[in-house]
């Protein structure tokens, strides 16, 4: 059924179709609609049976979720930014333990300086965390990607991400087809658990593991993300047979044929990059976008593939590894490893700075005349970094970065561009 | 107490018997505590009673005579008593959780989790919460 609903509330009756039995939130701005949306669903009655949780942290939410997931009941979290850090050590551990957890992140800047706006700085710092990690272009891939989450998650029994931009996509609303109960049943069988704490046939779950195995689960862990690289795409493949759209996979290409020029980009920020390149293709321009929907596992194969024929690659991206560059950027870098390709990171969007076309279209013109450098940040205002520069040179006690910053640009939260 | 102590046997399946004066070894399992030897037959705890659930079993690789063994048993052992066997338990890190357990050896008598250091209240509720939901009394430890 078609209805224009805000992306939370999307996101909150996807995850009810998906017959969650436990679910455990600590509210975070921009997540908080979504977990509302399923505390409404919950206390009426309409979502049932289920157990709502309310804990005092986001370290509580994820270690609730580890211990309904391993007493064999299918378990949902959602968090944001700061939140994700607080339970960090916990969501090693649900991956560790290889529970299917399936958890959305509505994806936020992380402080100092706090900033609640998007970009995607939460879910890159949790790469490496053994997570599978999805990323949602739109509501209704948002919505849809829930339902594949589950799947794939318990298939594997593996935790999944689903990432979502903070506010651009959980508080626009926007048209979604929402599924029949009918039609996510047929789809997503009921959780059967590959272990699970039952006094009728006990295990422990958890102990320790010395140097004898632990490379090798550790091992397990990459190799069924391996394996979800052949899953994903079967699994977007069986949901378009069912549900008649394209959503999930693990590439979303874009305008690809013949594209010399590749620009690589995950979320929201796709819907305007395909505007531009429309601009750009009706100027004759051989110009393609790439979108990253699987970050976790990381689709080395199908990316080098889809780049071979390329002769750059730009990618644009809402994280930014400090002291580095680009984090996307570092991992495509491996994917085209020896190929021919001139490559580019535009760092953009951080703290929620808008990603406009017209900055787009200049920052492309630039790698179109091949005088875009190796790293570029997007819209940075240049001088007001080097006033702040030029401060710590004058006087040594210069005071709060941020504040004398803010007092250059004059009024605070005047724009957001 | 000049008479002799009863003395134990080492296991469930050769249980002692009232004036027995053979000389046993102390093992855990199916062994009376000391205490208890001391008292009446009607007079011993559950925890001198071979048929105890034993729920942290021996074999572990805790120091001799530590408190925390002990102490865990007792109190596992009670509510597994108190809940006919429908027992979960959760364990934070520590040395309890690391000498009962190395893969794949474990003690525990009862499905059992450890996940990290400072969540164990919330694993168990998470437990419960499940419990609950699947339509099972929450019980756990």
């Amino acid at each position: 059924m078609l209805e224009q609903i805000e992306g939370s509330v999307a996101v909150a009756r996807a995850v009810a179709l998906c017959r969650p039995e436990v679910i455990c939130a600590y509210p975070i701005s921009p997540q908080t609609h979504i977990v509302e949306g399923l505390g409404e669903l919950v206390r009426s009655g309409a979502l049932s049976p289920c157990e709502f949780i309310n804990v005092e942290s986001e370290f509580a939410a994820m270690s609730v979720a580890i211990g309904a997931s391993a007493a064999g009941a299918r378990s949902y979290t959602a968090t944001a930014s700061q939140g994700l850090l607080f339970m960090a050590e916990a969501v090693y551990n649900a991956s560790g333990l290889g529970l299917p957890i399936v958890m959305t992140v509505a994806n936020r800047a992380i402080g100092a300086p706090i900033n609640i706006w998007n970009d995607h700085s939460d879910s890159m710092s949790q790469r490496d965390c053994g997570w599978l990690q999805l990323f949602a272009e739109s509501n209704q891939e948002a919505l849809d990607l829930h339902l594949q989450a589950f799947k794939l998650a318990e298939e594997l029994s593996m935790p999944v991400m689903v990432c979502m931009d903070g506010f651009i996509l959980t508080h626009a609303y926007e048209r979604v087809s929402i599924p029949s109960q009918a039609e996510v049943d047929a789809f997503l069988p009921p959780y059967e658990p590959r272990q699970v704490l039952d006094p009728n046939e006990p295990v422990s779950i958890g102990a320790m593991v010395g140097p004898e195995a632990f490379m090798e689960v550790r091992y397990l862990a990459h190799k069924k993300q391996r394996m979800a690289l052949e899953r994903i795409p079967e699994i977007a493949a069986e949901f378009r047979a069912r549900f008649g759209r394209d959503s999930g996979g693990l590439l979303h290409p874009y305008r690809m044929e013949d594209a010399e020029t590749v620009v690589i980009a995950l979320g929201s920020v796709l819907g305007t990059l395909k505007d531009t390149v429309d601009e750009l293709r009706a100027a004759g321009v051989p110009i393609g976008v790439l979108g990253i929907a699987s970050f976790r596992p990381f689709p080395l194969e199908a990316l080098r593939a889809a780049l071979s024929p390329a002769k750059r690659v730009v990618v644009l991206e809402k994280s930014f590894s400090v002291g580095l560059g680009g984090v996307v950027s570092t991992d495509v870098r491996l994917a085209v490893a020896g190929l021919a390709l001139r490559g580019s990171t535009v760092v953009a969007g951080l703290g929620g700075r808008a990603i406009t076309k017209d900055s787009l279209l200049c920052v492309l013109a630039r790698a179109l005349r091949d005088e875009l450098p190796d790293l570029t940040f997007l819209d940075l205002d240049q001088g007001l970094v080097d006033r702040q520069l030029e401060r710590e040179r004058a006087v040594r006690r210069s005071g709060p970065i941020a504040e004398n910053l803010l007092r250059d640009v004059g009024t605070v939260a005047s724009k957001v561009h | 107490m000049g008479a002799p102590l009863p003395v134990t046997g080492p296991g469930a399946e050769n249980p002692p018997e009232a004036g027995d004066t053979a000389p046993g070894k102390f093992y855990q399992t199916g062994t009376f505590t000391v205490g208890n030897r001391l008292l009446a037959p009607q007079d011993r705890s559950v925890q001198s009673s071979v048929t105890r659930d034993n729920s942290l079993n021996s074999g572990h690789r805790a120091c001799q005579g530590c408190g925390e063994a002990l102490g865990a048993r007792y109190a596992v052992d009670a509510a597994m008593r108190a809940t006919g066997g429908k027992l979960i338990a959760a364990n934070a890190t520590g040395c309890l959780e690391v000498f009962s357990t190395p893969y794949p050896e474990t003690s525990w008598q009862l499905p059992w989790i450890h996940s990290l250091f400072g969540n164990v209240a919330a694993v168990g509720t998470g437990i419960a919460a499940a419990l609950k939901v699947k339509g099972k009394a929450a019980t756990c430890a």
